[in-house]
């Protein structure tokens, strides 16, 4: 049985190393991951866009060809890990639904990033991470440095900014 | 015979054939109809004829009542009746001599004949009375239809047939055109390629067709043409670079002992200089040798597995040998653990002299500061990033970086050349792979190498 991962992130390369460091915390345990990337996006009040709601659209909309790209490279690297890796959106406007979404998801950990702010990719994007905060799972602060160059803004959604980076547990 | 023509003949014979084929197959069945259809009406009027004015007694009074009613009279109809006659004989009749001698015979012989001489229709018959008598029925009219409705129907044809060739013509002409057209494009954009500026490619159509095949194609010959005559450049300029260095040290090591008179012990001491400098020439002639072979030997290059972590670390070692304050900082943190999704088709030499140039280039404009190296795999591509900290290049000088002998304007303190860059692109073109750059002024430049990975097992 594998053990269920929650991740928030906001579709950006940059943002795939807090899972790049959750995997690599865990390499060397026998179990394996399934990992779920979460974004908050609320949902339409708009009937007929919610009549025509498709997740995937939702998502091909949202994911740049370097995220998917990146999210490759890590399925690549750690295939022998990686139970399954899945792509989500959360639409919850509270606590318990979040609590909800956690539950029916298996979710055992989650990984938040301390020095990164994620980014709101659409308008109506919101930020999970005070959900993450308040909820019960086992969370792991996580923390990582780009030692190539200071970071920029417009370099987040670089292949490279997946690499030449020192991730690690922050305490 | 231009191709154009040629098409346009072709498409003329099958068309035209095809209509012609065709409308004179309708004519005919019409005209053929037509007759068989006229004689019917004339074999009814012989027999109801031939009813009323033999058997003039009993029902014949309603045939004629029929007749008058029901048949039409015909163009220039007219009937001819030969009472009880003597099948012996009959042919010496007077009143026969207006017709034709094998329609009378056919009628003896078959009870039934028709003949039709030009717009009159003949019909002849045997009609045996009650009483065992035979008569010769002999009935003509015009064929008002055949006259009339064929002439028309002729006409149609040949002036549809008129309409149709000038279409065909149109059609054909501005179909092979529409062939043509992108054959003639390529020819011209082929034509403005020449030695001066061979990194022109041409432009790929989104269509999977011959065209794309035969554009891409070109394009394959040019990358292939354009790589072998820039390693030769690059052999050139780097061979003159190269081997001037130790040739200045040893003839200056050899001026400056021959100046004066000196002790033995010095004489050897100058000597073994000079004889290390002729021995690092003589492994630098070697190495640029087997770098020339590699570009144009003539035989087609070898394609064979690379490792590209290999690959990578090698180039690492070779980099620090030349540019001895370049720092290089490898990241194999996303490293597959599969070793064969590290795997390449590829010749080693070229990618390494791919790769190498490339990160030359890094080590180069960055003064000193580290160089990063990753290597990922992505779907089926290998993925290996270049990264510095360097001078960047110029937003508005970004599409030139390809071209053969361009520097940016910002490398006028770097010595080079402009031929590594163009050189690093041909050869990951040859391996079907992408070279992909961004770059930030003063910031640093990242470049993407993206290389397919070879289908290998264990």
């Amino acid at each position: 049985m594998a053990r269920t991962v929650l991740i928030p992130t906001d579709f950006t390369v940059n943002s795939l190393n807090i899972a790049k460091v959750a995997l690599q915390k865990s390499y060397q345990d026998e179990e394996k991951i399934h990992l779920i990337l979460v974004h908050g996006l609320m949902a339409s009040t708009s009937i007929t866009e919610l009549l025509f709601y498709s997740k995937r659209n939702t998502l091909s909309k949202l994911e740049t060809p370097e995220f998917q790209a990146s999210c490759k490279l890590l399925l690549a690297k750690f295939e022998d890990k990686i139970e399954r890796m899945t792509v989500d959106i959360f639409s919850g406007i509270n606590q318990s639904a979040f609590e909800n979404y956690t539950s029916a998801n298996n979710v055992e950990e989650a990984f938040i990033p301390v020095n990164y702010k994620l980014k709101l990719k659409s308008s109506d994007s919101f930020d999970m991470i005070p959900f993450f905060r308040k909820s019960k799972l086992n969370l792991t602060e996580v923390n990582w440095e780009d030692f190539s160059m200071p970071a920029k803004e417009q370099h987040q959604d670089e292949l490279a900014a997946m690499f030449f980076t020192h991730g690690r547990i922050a305490h | 015979m231009k191709l154009q023509n040629k098409i346009v003949y072709i498409l003329l014979t099958a068309f035209l054939g095809y209509t012609l084929l065709f409308s004179g197959f309708i004519y005919y069945s019409i005209s053929r109809f037509s007759f068989a259809d006229f004689y019917k009406r004339l074999e009814i009027r012989a027999i109801t004829t031939a009813k009323i004015e033999l058997e003039g007694q009993g029902d014949s009074n309603v045939v004629q009542q029929l007749r008058q009613e029901y048949l039409e009279t015909l163009p220039n109809e007219d009937h001819l009746i030969l009472e009880d006659i003597n099948p012996e004989n009959v042919l010496s009749d007077a009143r026969l001599s207006s017709y034709s001698d094998s329609f009378l015979r056919n009628i003896l012989a078959d009870s039934i004949a028709t003949y039709k001489d030009q717009d009159t229709f003949y019909y002849g018959t045997l009609y045996e009375t009650p009483d065992q008598r035979e008569h010769l029925v002999i009935i003509s009219a015009e064929n008002y239809f055949s006259a009339h409705h064929l002439a028309y129907l002729r006409n149609l044809i040949l002036t549809s047939l008129g309409i149709a060739a000038l279409l065909i013509v149109l059609f054909s002409i501005m179909f092979s055109r529409k062939i043509i057209e992108p054959i003639q494009n390529i020819i011209k954009k082929t034509r403005k390629i020449g030695f001066e500026n061979l990194h022109l490619r041409l432009e790929v159509p989104s269509s999977n067709d011959s065209i794309r095949e035969l554009t891409q194609t070109f394009n394959d010959m040019l990358n292939r043409l354009e790589t072998s005559f820039e390693t030769q450049k690059n052999f050139i300029s780097n061979a003159s670079h190269e081997l001037n260095t130790p040739l200045t040290s040893i003839i200056g090591e050899a001026d400056v002992t021959l100046s004066k008179l000196r002790e033995p012990l010095e004489y050897i001491e100058s000597i073994n200089a000079m004889l290390d400098e002729a021995e690092k020439l003589q492994k630098k002639t070697q190495a640029l040798l087997l770098l020339a072979q590699t570009g144009f030997d003539g035989k087609r290059q070898k394609f064979d597995k690379v490792r590209m972590d290999q690959l990578v670390l090698d180039v690492k070692e070779t980099v620090e040998k030349i540019q001895t304050n370049c720092k290089i900082v490898l990241d194999f943190s996303l490293l597959p653990d599969n070793p064969l999704l590290l795997k390449v088709l590829g010749n080693e030499q070229l990618l390494h002299l791919a790769v190498s140039n490339i990160v030359l280039n890094a080590c180069k404009y960055s003064n000193g500061q580290p160089v990063n190296i990753a290597l990922g795999v992505v779907d089926s591509q290998i993925l290996v990033i270049v990264k510095d900290s360097g001078i960047g290049i110029p937003p508005t000088e970004k599409e030139y970086i390809f071209d053969p002998y361009f520097r940016a304007s910002n490398t006028k303190n770097y010595e080079g050349y402009g031929i590594g860059l163009p050189l690093a692109r041909n050869i990951i073109r040859i391996h079907d792979g992408e070279l992909r750059i961004s770059s930030v002024l003063n910031e640093g430049t990242t470049v993407e190498i993206h290389l397919p990975r070879g289908n290998f097992v264990l």
